[in-house]
């Protein structure tokens, strides 16, 4: 009410300027929404329950990954190791969990290992590939572009090397264990005859920890108060460097958790698996209003960041547009969500 | 409410530290990426 009354104040011009202000600030949010009811329009079946159900599944994906990113982003930083994490975790997943008499087995003489073990195996690599990207920019003060630029070089070569091990000579690992592929993409719900994967729920309850994890916490409200200003949170008593690695552990161990779904969701992975995913999931934390200038996100944010990125993808797919210039499309939702969020802080300042 | 025609303001944290820059640039970057990008959705189809 006292917002109504506060506008009904304003003069024709500050009416003018407080009109640009939002429209400008929505405009990527106001323009992926008319692209996506000018896609429906145009091909119908883009919102029906498969191509919904199947749009869920593909943000639900991606969503740990973001969240992870997310945190970085927050402290000023980003993290370009996240795709070669995800994609070392999952072939490790996948080694592990090859079922037993498949012919191609990585490793031929390994029964197939329990699941737990081999979640917490992807969990604790991811966790100590992230404690060394968050060691490096907190003990040494880089910034985190290119600490995580040569961990994604050292994570490759890893990878390349993983998969030269036992009898696979590079091949790619397929033929998994079916209790591993029915505990990630197996179904107890299913909307208009289309079933949920089983992953979608364990996104929805890490996304819940997440949320948990930055409101709730005092880890989480450090993580705020180093990304605003750290001078500041430093002086308050924060532990800033161990604010920052522990940023870091917990994004390693959100990729963990993604190449642990992803290994069993694509079947057959190859050293290619999680190239360049860490991009969509910067472009879904700043569409979502994750802020480079630190301290600004919330979890809702990447969420809807991630679904409206999924969702005009899934669209431009619908319409056939060609997979190169989609590249371009990416690239400048990028730039203009980055514009829009400099924007945003100008004129905060 | 504040005047944001106004000439240039010097970023402060973040990856924008020491970037100094026109709200009007920020804007034709904003505006012209979102028709560049419905031309080039529209033209494909």
């Amino acid at each position: 009410m006292t917002g109504i009354k506060k506008y009904k104040g304003l003069d024709k011009r500050e009416k003018f300027l407080f009109w640009k202000e939002l429209f400008i600030n929505n405009s990527l949010y106001i323009f992926l929404v008319a692209a996506i009811v000018a896609i429906q329009i145009m091909s119908p079946n883009f919102l029906s329950a498969r191509s919904i159900v199947n749009i869920i599944s593909l943000s639900a994906a991606n969503l740990p990954i973001a969240l992870g990113i997310a945190g970085a982003i927050i402290l000023t930083g980003t993290d370009l190791s996240a795709g070669r994490i995800v994609g070392l975790v999952a072939c490790v997943a996948a080694s592990l969990l090859q079922a037993t008499g498949y012919p191609n087995k990585m490793f031929p003489d390994l029964e197939t290992m329990p699941l737990i073990l081999v979640f917490l195996i992807t969990i604790a690599i991811g966790g100590i590939i992230g404690f060394v990207n968050g060691f490096c920019t907190a003990k040494f003060n880089l910034h985190p572009f290119i600490v995580t630029l040569s961990t994604q070089l050292i994570v490759y070569g890893f990878l390349l090397m993983y998969l030269m091990l036992g009898s696979n000579n590079g091949q790619s690992i397929s033929g998994l264990d079916p209790s591993y592929t029915g505990f990630i993409t197996g179904s107890i719900l299913s909307v208009g005859g289309t079933p949920i994967p089983n992953f979608v729920w364990y996104a929805l309850i890490i996304t819940v920890i997440m949320w948990f994890i930055w409101n709730k916490t005092a880890f989480g409200k450090n993580m705020f108060a180093v990304g605003s200003n750290p001078e500041a949170a430093n002086v308050s008593g924060v532990n800033v460097k161990w604010t920052i690695i522990a940023v870091f552990i917990l994004a390693g161990v959100m990729y963990g958790i993604t190449g642990f779904i992803e290994a069993a969701r694509i079947g057959s992975n190859t050293a290619s698996t999680g190239q360049n995913y860490e991009l969509d999931a910067i472009a879904a934390c700043v569409i979502g209003g994750v802020s480079f200038v630190g301290g600004i996100g919330k979890i809702r944010g990447v969420i809807i960041g991630v679904v409206m990125l999924r969702l005009i993808f899934v669209g431009l797919t619908f319409l056939s547009i060609d997979q190169n210039m989609q590249y371009v499309i990416k690239g400048l939702i990028i730039l203009v969500a980055c514009a829009i969020d400099m924007r945003k802080y100008l004129v905060r300042k | 409410m504040k005047n944001n025609n106004q000439k240039h303001y010097n970023t402060g944290g973040g990856l924008y530290r020491g970037v100094t820059v026109s709200i009007k640039l920020l804007d034709a970057v904003i505006i012209g990426g979102l028709v560049l990008m419905a031309f080039l959705i529209f033209a494909s189809v």
